[in-house]
């Protein structure tokens, strides 16, 4: 939108521009009483979010979101992430307001909405249980508990700690999967732990999503993995080094 | 400035409102100004409800209802709509 006055903002009509004086002021005052008109700084945040609401990865994903829930609001501010991510100074004061105001765990929901795996999720959580409470039951479980559930593997990661981390967390949290995440050199990283993870008895079943210089996998326990069977095998392939 | 809108709420930039017509705006919502931001009648700070954090003049969002005041970001903008509707 930016300044341009006559750019038709969120999905309303232009109206024009008007001259700012004292009358026009109390005949504005008037109307917004009448709860006709809203004031803001500029268009810019209410089109983001409006866009972010019409589209239609939020209108998937919040049919298994309660509506005014703090989660709503971080999965909208994770696809707002997503779409101001060119814009780095914009991008990263509304990081910085999103942790002030969530904390760690509601960046985290933020984070992996805009790199998608919010999304992804949702996917296997809809193939895995057939009826919509259990879906929508597990996904504020993992929401939940993201903080465990879901790794940010770094390239200074040591892998066997993480493997470790994974195998204990895997078995005791009940919804029985969980999420990797590296980009650049800690995709190796995260390679490395799905390898000593492949390699472990229990055989867990593990799906990577590769996409540029982001790496991603989702790891689930083999009982898990047996009610999603419908997927290819093998699922996992190590690359060719 | 401009102004536009759907049939619901008529949305009204006021970005390049002059700043003593932003004082008279908050005056005549029954609001002012202080040391830190946006204040109320009775001198407390206004608080952006969303986020806790001081509004300040230049960045401000009013909403009809009970004169919602907040901070204009996508945090607090799509934090009332989920609470009110969508504007």
């Amino acid at each position: 939108m930016g300044d341009d006055p006559l750019k038709s903002v969120t999905q309303g009509v232009t109206l024009g521009a008007l001259e700012w004086t004292e009358q026009k002021i109390k005949d504005l005052v008037k109307q917004f009483q009448n709860r006709q008109l809203a004031f803001i700084k500029s268009a810019d945040n209410i089109e983001l979010v409006k866009e972010e609401l019409r589209s239609s990865e939020f209108s998937i994903l919040r049919q298994f979101i309660p509506k005014k829930t703090k989660y709503s609001i971080q999965i909208q501010m994770g696809l707002a992430l997503r779409r101001i991510a060119n814009d780095q100074p914009r991008a990263m004061e509304l990081r910085n307001r999103i942790q002030r105001t969530f904390g760690d765990s509601g960046l985290h929901v933020a984070e992996i909405t805009q790199i998608g795996l919010t999304n992804q999720l949702l996917t296997r959580l809809v193939g895995l249980y057939p009826k919509p409470e259990e879906v929508t039951n597990k996904f504020l479980y993992f929401l939940d508990h993201i903080e465990d559930l879901a790794i940010f593997v770094r390239n200074d990661s040591v892998p066997s700690a993480i493997a470790s981390v994974i195998l204990t967390r895997i078995e005791s949290y009940t919804i029985h999967l969980m999420i990797l995440f590296g980009s650049g050199y800690a995709t190796n990283v995260v390679l490395d732990v799905l390898k000593q993870i492949e390699d472990h008895q229990r055989k867990y079943v593990i799906e990577i999503l590769r996409e540029g210089p982001q790496i991603a996998a989702f790891t689930f326990t083999p009982e898990l993995g047996a009610k999603i069977s419908h997927w290819s095998d093998p699922i996992y392939t190590r690359p060719e080094s | 400035m401009a102004t536009s809108g759907d049939a619901k709420l008529q949305i009204v930039s006021i970005k390049d409102m002059p700043s003593d017509l932003k004082l008279l705006l908050l005056k005549e919502l029954g609001l002012g100004v202080g040391e830190d931001g946006v204040i109320t009648k009775d001198g407390s700070q206004v608080l952006d409800k969303y986020t806790d954090q001081p509004v300040q003049i230049e960045n401000m969002a009013i909403f009809p209802g009970s004169t919602v005041v907040l901070d204009d970001n996508p945090l607090s903008i799509a934090s009332y709509i989920e609470e009110y509707g969508e504007v």
